[in-house]
């Protein structure tokens, strides 16, 4: 009887949910001062413009607002150019996004910073911009920011921690709770390494809470994601490539470029193939960490630009929960990454140099 | 029609692909993980360990290729 009266409202809410969906899709009406001209007049919503620029890196930190109403941080950028040359990202505010300085003329197009010789080249600047120089670029971008906030939050925490620790017990709570995931990384490292695995376990933490770190600030509005930006993650496998180059048993080398019992064609191209293999195994970390980070933010703006698709109030019904859902997806995902780059890190340089 | 339409048409089944390839290839590892549990529980820790490398393994080619599809609907 009860199982039965759970099945039927079961299917009724089912029902009425499946209505729901379908009356938000296929109406317009529901919308507060429907007026055909006015939707015509806005601006056509591209999600994808949107979800770049959210991926992307930038010279200022925007947090709200549009035009007038807006809240932003400009940052500094610091050029190469016959001697470094501070500016402020304030100064490119203009509508060509141009910067005049002792006859140098330089100008920002899609993050790039190229120098031009007069102003009459911006015209058709659009189609010819590959003709023109760029500058080195040291610049202070948003993503470099919060790399620097992660690193003194890190440096925080675990200096309180380690000047808490009396008689080998942590009295602090951050010591209460990290002790439990620095012995299970170096458990990890225990595991995959072997003896040798006191070198490597400083490395291992260090880029086992960074990664943990920006992932979690990541999920922070406002807050750029920075282990969804590909250069820093390729800077963090660069790593872990120098360790399996530089931290190898002597005769690894040897083993690499010896031809033994095989015939001579064959032995190159195993080496050629084993060459391939040292480098392939760094990037893979990389663009795991970067493709996973990144596509997770694109599934989450994507349910939140669903609502401005469809020009609907009620479609907050369906994208909020979503979003809620995933971002706590992401939690678990930011988690599982950070073990997973430090695994396999420990796990590649266990295979250098036990072999 | 519009070429553009048709880049991001063969790189979004392109990416589908690639998906559908990794899922096959997870599926399996995790069915296996499963018999050997239930074969041997005292060992479930050291086979969890190895099913997520060898999953982390699979995804990364997987990966590879969403990420390529995703430049070229990006470009």
């Amino acid at each position: 009887m009860l199982i039965n009266l759970y099945k039927i409202i079961k299917k009724f809410v089912f029902f009425i949910f499946k209505i729901i969906f379908f009356f938000i899709i296929s109406t317009n009406i529901l919308l507060p001062n429907y007026n055909k001209k006015k939707i015509n007049n806005i601006k056509k919503f591209n999600p994808t413009k949107v979800i770049m620029e959210h991926l992307k890196d930038s010279y200022e930190w925007h947090f709200w607002g549009e035009k007038k109403n807006e809240f932003s941080i400009t940052l500094p950028i610091i050029l190469w150019d016959n001697g470094l040359k501070f500016f402020n990202f304030s100064d490119f505010k203009n509508i060509n996004n141009v910067f005049k300085n002792n006859n140098n003329i330089y100008k920002i197009f899609n993050g790039k910073i190229y120098k031009l010789k007069s102003l009459k080249d911006l015209k058709n600047f659009k189609k010819k911009y590959k003709v023109y120089n760029t500058v080195l670029n040291f610049s202070i971008t948003k993503n470099v920011v919060v790399s620097f906030i992660i690193s003194l939050l890190l440096l925080l925490i675990f200096i309180n921690m380690k000047n808490s620790y009396k008689n080998y017990y942590p009295n602090n709570i951050f010591g209460k709770i990290l002790e439990i995931i620095i012995l299970f990384i170096i458990d990890i490292s225990e595991k995959n390494i072997g003896k040798k695995k006191e070198k490597y376990i400083p490395f291992l933490l260090t880029t086992f809470f960074f990664i943990l770190l920006s992932n979690l600030f990541g999920l922070i509005p406002t807050f750029p994601s920075i282990t969804g930006n590909i250069s820093i993650t390729l800077t963090l496998s660069l790593f872990v490539f120098l360790f399996t180059i530089f931290f190898t048993k002597n005769n690894f080398w040897k083993h690499l470029f010896t031809i033994k019992n095989i015939p001579f064609y064959i032995g190159i191209f195993l080496i050629f193939l084993d060459i391939i293999e040292i480098l392939i195994k760094p990037l893979t970390l990389c663009i795991r960490l970067f493709a996973n980070i990144s596509s997770g933010h694109i599934v989450l703006l994507s349910f939140i630009c669903l609502i401005f698709i469809f020009k609907n109030i009620f479609s907050i019904f369906f994208a909020v929960p979503f979003t809620i859902l995933i971002s706590l997806l992401e939690i678990l995902v930011s988690f599982l990454q950070a073990f997973i780059f430090i695994n396999l890190s420990s796990l590649f340089i266990g295979m250098v140099v036990n072999k | 029609m519009d070429s553009n339409l048709i880049y991001i048409g063969i790189a979004t089944i392109s990416a589908g692909v690639s998906v559908l390839g990794a899922a096959f290839g997870i599926g399996k590892i995790g069915s296996s993980a499963m018999k050997a549990i239930s074969r041997q529980p005292e060992i479930a820790d050291k086979i969890q360990n190895s099913m997520i490398i060898s999953c982390a393994l699979i995804e990364g080619a997987a990966l590879f290729g969403i990420v390529t599809s995703l430049l070229t609907v990006f470009k």
